[in-house]
């Protein structure tokens, strides 16, 4: 076992993260079903372990740079759910004040910045050159799905990170599909972790539905970070359990493989493992599910009382600038 | 005051905020040792070091990108582009990310990133059809360091068009480290009352050629450089088609599409009832860029182009 130890409470954070994630978006497609929220929704089912693990290793003050998939990183990043909910339906009161939506969250209070596709790695590279310009102890984390690696910002990113040893995690979530393209016509070298090696620098393979390898790694590569040893990439091994977005199902999928990954569910595992190896009792999870569900009715209640944001306003917050 | 090259001129910008603000930092390919693809950045590297001129590698969309992640880290970064063709590479971020991010943020976040472009060709429309993007297009030696001095300090994006054959161009700059052109202001550079002629970048100098010679047929041209394109001063340009009655946008984008078109249908709005005549456009022929320079003079609008115009309109 690795230095990077979690104790028990630590656990049941994960565990609460995770939980947060999986059920706030089984509310929002709810909501979006019932055309309560509109516009395009990514889903992130399944793949709680890589966001929560990942992020649950930084401290508050480190960077994450996401991708369009993001609601449940931002979650993960401690964002309030009403903040996030309101955004979601549009409101004023919103994350980014209903002007987003889901698409490119970014919260400079939280450290998070949400950009699209293989689009963050740049961006990520750019914030950790920040970093290292003015000696800050931050890293800065990138998380990106599988599709990325077949984009040249990637190539680019990776090369310019190397080259000047910057404070930065590239983290691959690698669920096997973009969108319904299977990864086989997208990526030459299914092992993505490899692609490590010709950028000189470490990589690792996790399993993505396991939340604890992927928080150890994560610590691994954010002590290396932090000590000025550059950057790293970090393959995780996921599996999206719902379509790409709300208005892309699954349905071509084969019933088998989403069955299998199913029984690999993150949440069900770590909870296992809480009631099994850690003697954790029943009624604590089944607070902290309580818990969490109280949190979302009263986000989406929250949301459902914020006001629009008033129309006058849509058109102000383009420039930073008067002239 | 000094008469110094219109490269010189954004040197000596750069030298200015580098030493009035430890957050500036200037990287692209060549701006180090090479001392720029056009020799803007020349001796820098010398006296800032590399931490603070820093030499890239040739990834135009990751250098922009990555400007944009350290401007919201905290930092003034100005990245170079060899030309503006490479900002075409960019154009995910430009567009995606560092236009929209101040928006989408709901006002939180801010992007100081300053893209200065060698201008080969004429893209500015591009850059103009991006909500969130300042566009700056300097044509005089004094107004190229004024307003590259104002893009740095500024808090959004800003594209900086620098026409490639103006950096050899002299004139009048002031060496005074607090000197700044306010962005958005057009500058009537030659005042008339027959016929407004708006232009901005190398146009600028061919419509006061234009001007000087339809003097000589007694037609009194006002000569209008905006300097920068977002935001565009057409309170400037409205009052001049007030006064003439006429108005001509000069500029080398192409015809169809271009800065021209915004400019001339801003003006038929504001000021319709004042017009003798349509506005007109002197823009370039709509085809890629010749290549022998017999031809590349036919396709670029010309000073006899924009006179042939004048006379036609009065």
């Amino acid at each position: 076992m690795d230095k990077h130890t979690l104790d028990e409470s630590q656990l049941l954070e994960l565990f609460r993260r995770m939980t947060l994630l999986r059920r706030f978006e089984e509310k929002i497609a709810g909501l979006y079903v019932r055309g309560k929220i509109t516009g395009h929704v990514d889903l992130y089912g399944g793949e709680e372990a890589v966001g929560v693990g990942a992020i649950c290793a930084l401290d508050l003050k480190d960077y994450v740079v996401s991708t369009y998939r993001q609601y449940g990183h931002c979650l993960a990043k401690c964002a309030a759910p009403r903040a996030v909910m309101a955004e979601l339906f549009g409101k004023q009161t919103g994350i980014s004040h209903g002007r987003d939506g889901a698409m490119h969250t970014v919260d400079p209070n939280l450290h998070f910045i949400g950009a699209i596709g293989a689009g963050g790695l740049p961006i990520a590279t750019g914030l950790a050159l920040a970093v290292q310009y003015q000696e800050g102890p931050e890293v800065v984390f990138c998380i990106f799905g599988d599709t990325a690696l077949s984009q040249g910002a990637f190539h680019e990113a990776l090369n310019l990170a190397s080259i000047w040893k910057l404070p930065i995690v590239f983290i691959c979530e690698n669920n096997f599909y973009g969108m319904g393209t299977f990864i086989d016509n997208s990526v030459c070298q299914e092992e993505l972790y490899r692609f490590a090696e010709p950028y000189k620098m470490p990589g690792v393979r996790v399993d993505g539905m396991d939340v604890v390898e992927v928080y150890i790694a994560a610590k691994n590569a954010l002590s290396l970070a932090r000590a000025g040893e550059g950057p790293s990439l970090i393959e995780a091994v996921t599996y999206r359990f719902r379509g790409a977005s709300m208005s892309n199902p699954a349905e071509d999928r084969a019933v088998r493989e989403e069955r299998i990954w199913r029984e690999r569910d993150p949440i069900m595992n770590l909870r296992r493992r809480l009631l099994g190896e850690h003697g954790v009792a029943e009624a604590t999870l089944d607070r902290i599910d309580h818990e969490v569900d109280a949190s979302i009715d009263d986000a989406v209640k929250f949301a459902e009382e914020s006001p629009e944001p008033p129309l006058d306003t849509l058109g102000k917050t383009v420039y930073a600038s008067d002239h | 005051m000094a008469q110094i090259t219109y490269r010189e001129a954004l040197n000596q910008a750069l030298r200015e905020e580098l030493d009035r603000d430890e957050r500036v930092f200037i990287m692209g390919k060549e701006v180090g040792y090479f001392g720029g693809a056009f020799k803007v950045t020349e001796g820098l590297l010398a006296i800032y070091g590399e931490k603070r001129v820093r030499d890239t590698p040739n990834s135009d969309l990751t250098i922009v990108g990555a400007g944009i992640g350290a401007a919201m880290g905290g930092l003034k970064p100005i990245v170079e582009l060899t030309t503006i063709d490479s900002d075409l590479l960019a154009m995910d971020q430009i567009v995606n990310a560092a236009a929209k991010i101040h928006y989408v943020s709901g006002g939180k976040a801010n992007v100081p990133l300053v893209i200065r472009a060698p201008q080969s060709q004429s893209l500015e429309a591009y850059f103009l059809h991006a909500p969130g993007l300042r566009v700056f297009v300097p044509a005089m030696p004094a107004d190229a360091k004024g307003l590259l001095k104002t893009a740095i300090r500024l808090a959004d994006p800003v594209i900086f068009f620098e026409h490639e054959s103006l950096y050899g161009v002299k004139g009048e700059v002031s060496d005074d480290p607090d000197f700044a052109i306010p962005m958005g202001k057009a500058k009537v550079v030659r005042e008339g009352k027959d016929v407004t002629i708006v232009a901005y970048s190398k146009s600028v100098y061919d419509a006061v050629s234009a001007a000087e010679m339809l003097a000589h047929s007694a037609i009194d041209a006002e000569v209008i450089d905006l300097r920068t394109l977002n935001p565009l001063d057409m309170t400037t340009v409205v009052e001049s088609v007030k006064k003439t009655g006429r108005a001509i946008v000069a500029y080398q984008g192409w015809r169809t599409g271009g800065a021209g078109a915004e400019i001339a249908a801003q003006i038929h709005e504001a000021a319709f009832d004042s017009l003798d005549a349509p506005v007109a456009r002197v823009a370039s022929l709509d085809t890629p860029m010749p290549y022998g320079q017999h031809r590349e003079i036919m396709a670029l609008p010309s000073v006899a182009a924009i006179v042939k115009v004048a006379q036609r309109l009065i």
